[in-house]
């Protein structure tokens, strides 16, 4: 097998506040190929975003990626680079920015810079990695912004984003995204603000830029209809931790982990509003301080047996590309993290 | 945008006569009139006055009208561009402006560039080190500067100057050059009495202007399109001066709005304390005295002054700016 684009070992993103440490990332392990698209699903809190911004070293104080996490990104020239050690604000690290891995946020509306061109926005990226040349960075920003299908990208790369819809600004953010043609594309909820058809026009249109560019995409949602059309494999989190992951059809026909099983009962009869969020599973996700040593999924499981208060289960392959986080499923109990 | 700049030009006029209007009843509200105030003073003093000459005096400054009448007298001189003349100077108000406007133009706008210059860099420095010591020490030094009144500040100074180091820090001038023409060395010489007057002038704006920046970048410093930028790969230092920097500087244009009437009149009092030759002190006395025609013409410059530079700003943020152009 080949070595992954992005292989995250013991990743944990702690925030270190007043009120103890927040573990918003304890331990996710992950690898991606090239050309992969993975789905990570689940509540809102359950530290999806953080995950992601850790990859591109996001992360603001009091929050930190904690020593031993591994984040290796294969950049096709050497060995693989741990982008968890690389010195913040080095060149190694804004290499590997906009470059290798791209990202296109939560906000639609605020991502841009309101002042600025979105034009030059884009352009400022393909500057920096692509070429010197102003007229070809220009050529290159115009065919990305055509590439998103928006009509008129002259017009578009003339416009502030104050007067762009929704729709046009999150593809301005994915043009944006794309024009330096990453090897890795990090889609944080891209279309949650957005309607519907906007929303489905989007997806189609990421996954046709994938197959032409043959990058790989994580893509993070709370909707499982969304995960279903993009997603090669999936991968479940919660409060911190991957509790099941394996490809998209084992995860919809054969959910092991009760928490999936719960996300997947909660999914909308077709025809209602499909942007619900997840919240059908009874109790909310705590605030991840301070949590005991046990399944953190235990209070709101209905499956609970003693053993799921006394041990944390670890995340086992229970079948070829199929790990779960559960005792249920583990052989026999075991005394994990 | 045209549009908006004669619209602008319209509620600029409406202002202008309101401002005429409240300083001309402020100024007449007192009891009395100069003249009045003057034959009794003469009486005090013994002197013999003919009323024929006083009623002369009065027909010619207008007095005898009723006070409508003074005030439109006033206004439609003022439109040709004649002030009225000043009874205690007994000179056109126009020749005491334009000894003591050039000064206070030049003060004031030095005034208003060293204020950005200093708010600018601490600001972003205080933003961007948020709690550090230094950012401590700048908010307090901010807080006394916004609550030490500037008169104080100014007699403080000018006393340590005098005893400690010997220096006359009054005046724009050094004795010896008052009344010379101007010369290099007169002009060197003022320049060295300039820095203390504009920095108290200044102070209490610096110290405002700081707060606002700092909180309006601390802000913009957590909005997501900083974190686009930086995931784009940019240099930090790079891309804090091209994005929260630019976006939080925008609105410090349109400060001018209340930095320029407190500067005016910081320097009103500055002036007084540090008898520099603006129009402040003759403001001062004019109001006094009742010297009716010089104290509202110095209002109306400064008040002109104030809504020019205040429309200066506004057109100047809508070209900075792309999102104001929208919402007029
Ligand atoms: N800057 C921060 N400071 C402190 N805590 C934070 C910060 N950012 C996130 N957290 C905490 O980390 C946990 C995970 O948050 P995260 O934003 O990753 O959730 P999410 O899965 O992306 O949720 P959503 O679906 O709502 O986007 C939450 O408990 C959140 O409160
Ligand atoms: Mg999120």
């Amino acid at each position: 097998m080949q070595t992954p684009l992005l292989s995250i070992k013991n990743l944990r993103t702690y925030f270190h506040l007043d009120e103890g440490v927040l573990k918003a990332v304890d331990g996710v392990d992950l690898e991606m190929q090239t050309g992969q698209t993975l789905g990570i699903i689940g509540e809102s809190g359950s530290g999806k975003s953080v995950m992601a911004r850790s990859v591109m070293r996001l992360i603001a104080p009091p929050g930190r990626v904690e020593a031993g996490s591994q984040i290796l990104l294969n950049t096709n020239d050497g060995e693989p680079v741990d982008i968890a050690q690389l010195p913040y604000d080095g060149d190694a690290l804004r290499q590997i920015r906009g470059k290798s891995i791209s990202m296109i946020f939560q906000e639609p509306m605020t991502s841009l810079s309101p002042v600025h061109r979105v034009g030059d926005q884009i352009l400022e990226a393909v500057l920096l990695h692509v070429t010197r040349d102003k007229t070809e960075a220009r050529a290159i920003t115009l065919d990305a912004i055509q590439r998103v299908g928006i009509p008129n990208p002259e017009r578009a790369f003339l416009s502030y984003p104050h007067e762009l819809s929704g729709g046009l600004r999150q593809r301005i953010m994915i043009a944006m995204a794309l024009a330096c043609r990453p090897q890795l594309l990090i889609a944080d909820e891209p279309t949650t603000a957005l309607d519907v058809t906007v929303q489905w026009q989007i997806l189609r249109l990421m996954d046709a830029l994938r197959n032409d560019l043959g990058m790989a995409i994580l893509y993070i949602t709370h909707d499982l209809g969304v995960v279903a059309q993009i997603a090669d494999t999936v991968a479940v989190m919660y409060l911190g931790q991957i509790v099941e992951t394996a490809d998209v059809f084992t995860i919809f026909e054969r959910p092991l982990h009760p928490y999936t099983q719960s996300l997947l009962k909660s999914i909308p009869k077709v025809g209602a509003q499909s942007r619900q969020r997840l919240e059908a599973i009874g109790g909310t996700v705590p605030v991840p301080i301070n949590l005991p040593v046990r399944c953190r999924f235990a209070d709101r499981c209905q499956f609970v047996k003693p053993e799921c208060s006394i041990a944390a289960p670890a995340l086992r392959l229970v079948d070829n590309g199929h790990a779960v986080r559960c005792f249920l499923h583990h052989q026999e109990v075991e005394h994990g993290r | 945008m045209l549009n908006f700049i004669i619209r602008r030009f319209v509620f600029i006029a409406i202002l202008l006569v309101l401002v005429s209007i409240v300083s001309f009843i402020t100024i007449q509200l007192p009891p009395g009139d100069w003249l009045s105030a003057y034959v009794t003073a003469l009486k005090v003093q013994g002197a013999q006055i003919n009323e024929e000459i006083i009623e002369g005096l009065k027909i010619q400054y207008g007095l005898e009208l009723p006070p409508v009448q003074q005030y439109f007298r006033w206004v439609t001189g003022l439109l040709q561009g004649d002030f009225g003349f000043s009874f205690s100077y007994s000179r056109p108000v126009a020749d005491l402006l334009a000894e003591r406007l050039p000064a206070t133009i030049g003060i004031s706008v030095l005034t208003i560039i060293v204020t950005y210059a200093i708010a600018i860099p601490i600001g972003i420095y205080s933003a961007t080190h948020q709690y550090s010591p230094l950012d401590y020490t700048f908010s307090f030094l901010g807080f006394i500067g916004l609550s030490m009144p500037s008169f104080l500040l100014a007699l403080i100074l000018m006393f340590v100057g005098y005893k400690y180091f010997g220096l006359s820090i009054g005046g724009l001038n050094s004795p010896e050059f008052i009344g010379e023409p101007m010369s290099w060395a007169k002009f060197s010489d003022m320049l060295a009495h300039l820095p203390i007057p504009i920095l108290i002038i200044s102070l209490s704006g610096t110290a405002g202007l700081i707060r606002v920046l700092r909180g309006t970048l601390l802000d913009e410093i957590r909005k997501p399109y900083v974190d686009t930028a930086r995931a784009k790969g940019l240099k930090e230092r790079v891309l804090l001066y091209r994005y929260p920097v630019r976006i939080a500087i925008n609105p410090l244009i349109s400060t001018i709005g209340w930095l320029l009437p407190s500067v005016f009149s910081g320097q009103v009092i500055v002036s007084i304390v540090l008898n520099l030759p603006t129009v402040g002190p003759l403001l001062y006395e004019a109001l006094r005295g009742q010297d009716t025609y010089l104290a509202g013409s110095i209002v109306m410059i400064l008040s002109f002054f104030t809504v020019i530079g205040t429309l200066l700003s506004d057109i100047l943020l809508a070209i900075v700016d792309p999102r104001i152009r929208i919402e007029e």
